[in-house]
């Protein structure tokens, strides 16, 4: 593949990557109101664990079970799940802001783990993760091989989370979003309902995680930091907050946006780093979005439930 | 029906509710009245289970109440309103009113992944209710609108059929009047008494408009300093010494 087209494959499946991350926030921030700021720590756990899962073994990492790419992404999204369970049960009830800290903080929590446990983790090294199925294409190809296989993902989690959402479960997270007393006053348990969706919500960035983990092919925990979070934030609130398609085309758009400021670097006056320039820009992007057009660039659908 | 026995609540240093006690009697519409800081609205808050109450019990249908969490009462069939109205803005009419009912199938994760018959069959009988229930308020045609662009009257409605949608045995309303023009008033009290009529529902309601109390509710209980000052018919309440000073500051 010539230079621009493996480009924009790589961007297209770091684009995919981050719209299944949007999509899990979608459902926690979007659809429920939950505030976590700690995406990065359970994309990090996903990561993690299917490398674990799927890699040959090794006296220098955990696991090295040698297990099919499937089983990685399966075992990816119940340990980001259980954690988000370990997590959620005693913090669920938390106000927005304070749920906020809490995320964010277990989210350092995992990644200064992952860097001090070196003999679990390679530590700052950084471990290598396979190339599932490299057999079945020749090397040139694999990439695109890949990138379909990361479309897959990402066609099948939105046609799940679309069911999920435009349903009556849909309609009682959205009544949690709007108004938690009226939810309670109709019999909504509302804490089991946000305990579901941040553990199914984490799930999706468990599995990101390891879909990330298998197209970089080696992790880091420098992969993780706090600034993926606000990246998916912003692709959540640029590209419609409670519209999956919305989250899809706002994580195509910013990461287009962040990858595509790259190509400044040749005319940037000396001095000036791009990785400021690229902060500076998301940032005045996410201003722009809340003044403009906070619903994003698409909207909430109106229907709550297309059950009928 | 409803028994509230010796209930106290301080918020801080301020008892709001001080021993209070009373009972609401089925298929009556019962009013609560008072002064300003009575109470009235903390009373609503602890039968409905919005705060725990520092002592005292509270029974429905012979059932201690009190302890269960707020979302555990509804399933009993005792449906509340607020008293600033809380719809739900991002959220068109008939979904406020579709998201009401209770044990709904298809709130489960799985079903409304799966959506099998019974579930589809079941969010159809939801929805012909709230059709029926915006036909009997003649708000039919805002099924479609956002909740955040009704007038405040209307929002006071779909407060209202909302708790229709739960089958409710008792229905605690939170001054359904504030704010609501006297036209629409009227026709609000025409719900009420036709449903406490036909459906055989027991009201129990918060109102400052005292015409509307005295013409609607009996019997009456009057609220003061977190107690039950008085209870009676409305000539009764009218001729009661203790509840002119009550309101008169005397």
């Amino acid at each position: 593949m010539s230079g621009a087209v493996g480009f924009l494959v790589f961007f297209l499946t770091y684009a995919v990557v981050y719209a299944i991350l949007a999509i899990g926030l979608n459902i926690q921030w979007g659809f429920t109101g939950l505030v976590n700021f700690g995406v990065a720590g359970f994309f990090a756990v996903g990561a993690y664990l299917s490398a674990f899962m799927t890699s040959t073994p090794s006296p220098y990492h955990l696991g090295g079970f040698g297990l099919p790419f499937p089983v990685g992404l399966i075992v990816a999204m119940a340990a980001s799940g259980i954690f988000a369970l370990i997590l959620g049960i005693p913090v669920i009830r938390l106000r927005e802001d304070y749920l906020a800290i809490v995320t964010i903080g277990f989210a350092e929590i995992i990644r200064y783990v992952i860097i001090t446990e070196e003999n679990l983790t390679k530590g700052p090294y950084g471990m290598g993760v396979i190339k599932p199925y490299k057999e079945l294409v020749p090397p040139s190809f694999y990439s695109l091989f890949y990138l379909g296989i990361a479309v897959i993902v990402l066609v099948l989690l939105y046609v799940a989370m679309q069911r999920a959402v435009h349903s009556p479960w849909g309609r009682a997270i959205r009544t949690i979003r709007e108004d938690e007393q009226v939810a309670l006053a109709f019999g909504k348990n509302v804490d089991f309902f946000k305990l579901q969706v941040l553990v199914v919500g984490s799930m999706i960035f468990g599995l990101a995680g390891a879909v990330f983990g298998h197209f970089f092919n080696f992790i880091t925990p420098n992969h993780f930091l706090p600034m993926e979070t606000f990246l998916v934030w912003v692709m959540v609130m640029a590209g419609g907050s409670g519209n999956n398609l919305g989250v899809i085309i706002g994580a195509l758009a910013v990461r287009g946006l962040w990858e595509g400021m790259m190509f400044l670097s040749d005319i940037l006056p000396q001095g000036i780093q791009i990785g400021a320039v690229r902060l500076a820009v998301i940032g005045l992007l996410l201003i722009l979005v809340v003044m403009v057009k906070p619903e994003g660039i698409l909207g909430e659908k109106k229907t709550a439930s297309d059950i009928l | 029906m409803l028994q509230v026995i010796n209930l106290e609540k301080s918020f801080g240093g301020i008892k709001a509710v001080n021993g209070c006690s009373f009972e609401v009697s089925k298929n009556t519409i019962t009013g609560l009245i008072g002064p300003n800081g009575a109470g009235k609205t903390t009373v609503f808050n602890l039968i409905s289970g919005f705060h725990a109450p520092d002592g005292g019990k509270i029974l429905f249908n012979g059932s201690r109440i009190d302890p269960l969490p707020p979302y555990r009462v509804p399933h009993l069939r005792l449906s509340r309103t607020f008293q600033i109205t809380r719809e739900l803005k991002k959220m068109t009419v008939i979904d406020n009113l579709m998201v009401a009912p209770l044990n709904q199938m298809g709130e489960s994760l799985l079903n409304s992944w799966f959506r099998i018959p019974s579930v589809k069959h079941q969010e159809q009988q939801i929805k012909d209710k709230a059709l029926d229930v915006l036909d009997f308020l003649e708000i039919e045609d805002l099924k479609d609108e956002y909740a955040s662009n009704l007038s405040g009257g209307q929002k006071k409605l779909l407060e209202f059929g909302r708790t229709m949608m739960t089958d409710p045995e008792l229905i605690l309303l939170d001054e359904p009047g504030a704010g609501v023009n006297p036209t629409l008033m009227k026709k609000l009290n025409g719900y009420i008494e036709k449903l406490q009529r036909r459906e055989n529902m027991t009201f129990f309601l918060i109102e400052h408009d005292m015409d509307l109390v005295m013409k609607l509710c009996n019997p009456i209980i009057v609220m003061n300093e977190g107690k039950r000052l008085a209870e009676g018919t409305a000539d009764e309440i009218q001729q009661n010494q203790e509840v002119l000073d009550a309101y008169l500051g005397g």
